[in-house]
């Protein structure tokens, strides 16, 4: 028999199946790696994230609720493991504070000029790569909430319940992430027109 | 004229509002161009993320998360099935070692006339390698009778027979028996149990 819907695969791959985890893989490495992509913003990184992401969900399966949607289940890990990529020592170090420019930014050393990635211009256009580029620009929390809320649709609760925090935060985090995803836009937008 | 709040802003683009919370917001935003204009950037935030496009996964990382989340096939034989331990193996293995003890201060007793015979010629080897070794053998020899005598006077019956050489060689030799089965016992008890993982329960 083979199984075709996402709770049997999960349930499944909870019992230690290979081969229904490795299907749940290709079902959802995809979606995974994007969630990735928007808060790494590189496609190395992105690889990573997903990587540790599907192997996080296979320890932990013992804490998945099937009658949640798996997909959701797994970007939200993803976010998590951004976060703590982004977090360590490797990577910019973003204030909750900070409502300015990134450490990147300040020092000139965006990532998005530092490293254009080939596959994002050729197959997404210059107008998503500008997108990506005001996205990356947001301090780590801003942009994982911005992720939730906008990309996995997720409520003010459970964004809170997600990065464990109180949803006043998230709030916070969300209009401040919003005010500064809007002027850097209407920034593009200028420099579109001129 | 008091303007909208940042978070009466967001709550009403994210449509959390009640319904009299919108009305209000919205007969605000039709007399208020500075409100309305921040309404319009943040819907162009919405609209701007909705159109970002996905980017294709370059990789295949099925195999490659599989690898590593599962324990590689193992090139070690099969784990054939075990003989399970009787429940009173290990019980016997204990008892037989805690009378170890008792047993061979007994022994070393019982045994230590028959070196009297040997006595002579020990004390000759020593006595070449450069050891004097006799006033410490007979002072062992003192002591191994006087512990005969004082086990003799507590016995029932009174006295205990008193064994000649051979049988004091059969007796050392059942009691080393009795020794060797314990330890084996043992061994077998805690190597099992070891080697188990406690996964298979005690067998030998």
């Amino acid at each position: 028999m083979t199984p075709n819907n996402d709770r049997e695969l999960a349930v499944r791959a909870a019992q230690g199946d290979g081969q229904a985890f490795g299907e749940l893989i290709q079902r959802y490495q995809g979606a995974v790696f994007n969630v990735a992509y928007r808060m790494m913003a590189n496609a190395p990184d992105a690889e990573d994230v997903t990587q540790e992401t599907f192997i996080r969900a296979y320890r932990a399966f013992s804490s998945y609720d099937p009658e949640r949607p798996i997909a959701a289940w797994l970007k939200t890990i993803a976010v998590r493991v951004c976060l703590t990529l982004l977090s360590s020592d490797s990577h910019e170090a973003f204030s909750l504070d900070d409502e300015g420019q990134s450490p990147a930014q300040a020092s000139g050393d965006d990532p998005f000029q530092r490293e254009t990635d080939p596959v994002e211009l050729v197959q997404v256009g210059e107008r998503a790569h500008s997108v990506r580029q005001a996205i990356i620009a947001l301090p780590p929390q801003y942009r994982a909430t911005i992720e939730l809320r906008h990309f996995q649709e997720l409520s003010y609760e459970e964004i809170a319940q997600t990065l464990h925090c109180p949803v006043g935060v998230v709030k916070i985090n969300l209009f401040r992430a919003r005010r500064m995803l809007a002027e850097r836009l209407a920034g593009m937008q200028k420099s579109e027109r001129s | 004229m008091d303007h909208l709040t940042e978070e009466q802003i967001n709550e009403y683009v994210d449509h959390l509002l009640t319904a009299a919370e919108a009305e209000a917001v919205e007969r605000h935003l039709l007399r208020c161009a500075a409100c309305q204009e921040k309404v319009d950037e943040i819907q162009q935030v919405f609209v701007t993320l909705a159109d970002l496009p996905e980017v294709p996964l370059q990789k295949e990382l099925a195999t490659h998360v599989l690898r590593l989340v599962e324990p590689p096939p193992t090139s070690m034989p099969e784990r054939q099935p075990t003989r399970v331990m009787p429940k009173w193996v290990p019980g016997l293995a204990w008892t037989i070692a805690a009378l170890q003890i008792p047993l061979a201060g007994l022994a070393l007793v019982y045994a230590w006339p028959m070196l009297r015979a040997w006595q002579a010629p020990i004390e000759s080897y020593f006595r070449w390698s450069g050891w004097n070794t006799s006033g410490m053998i007979q002072s062992l020899l003192t002591w191994s009778s006087q512990v005969q005598r004082t086990i003799a006077n507590l016995s029932t019956p009174p006295h205990l027979p008193t064994w000649n050489p051979q049988e004091g060689m059969l007796i050392l030799a059942v009691l080393l028996a009795a020794w060797a089965a314990g330890n084996y016992l043992l061994f077998h008890s805690n190597h099992t149990a070891t080697h188990s993982g406690g996964r298979y329960g005690t067998s030998l």
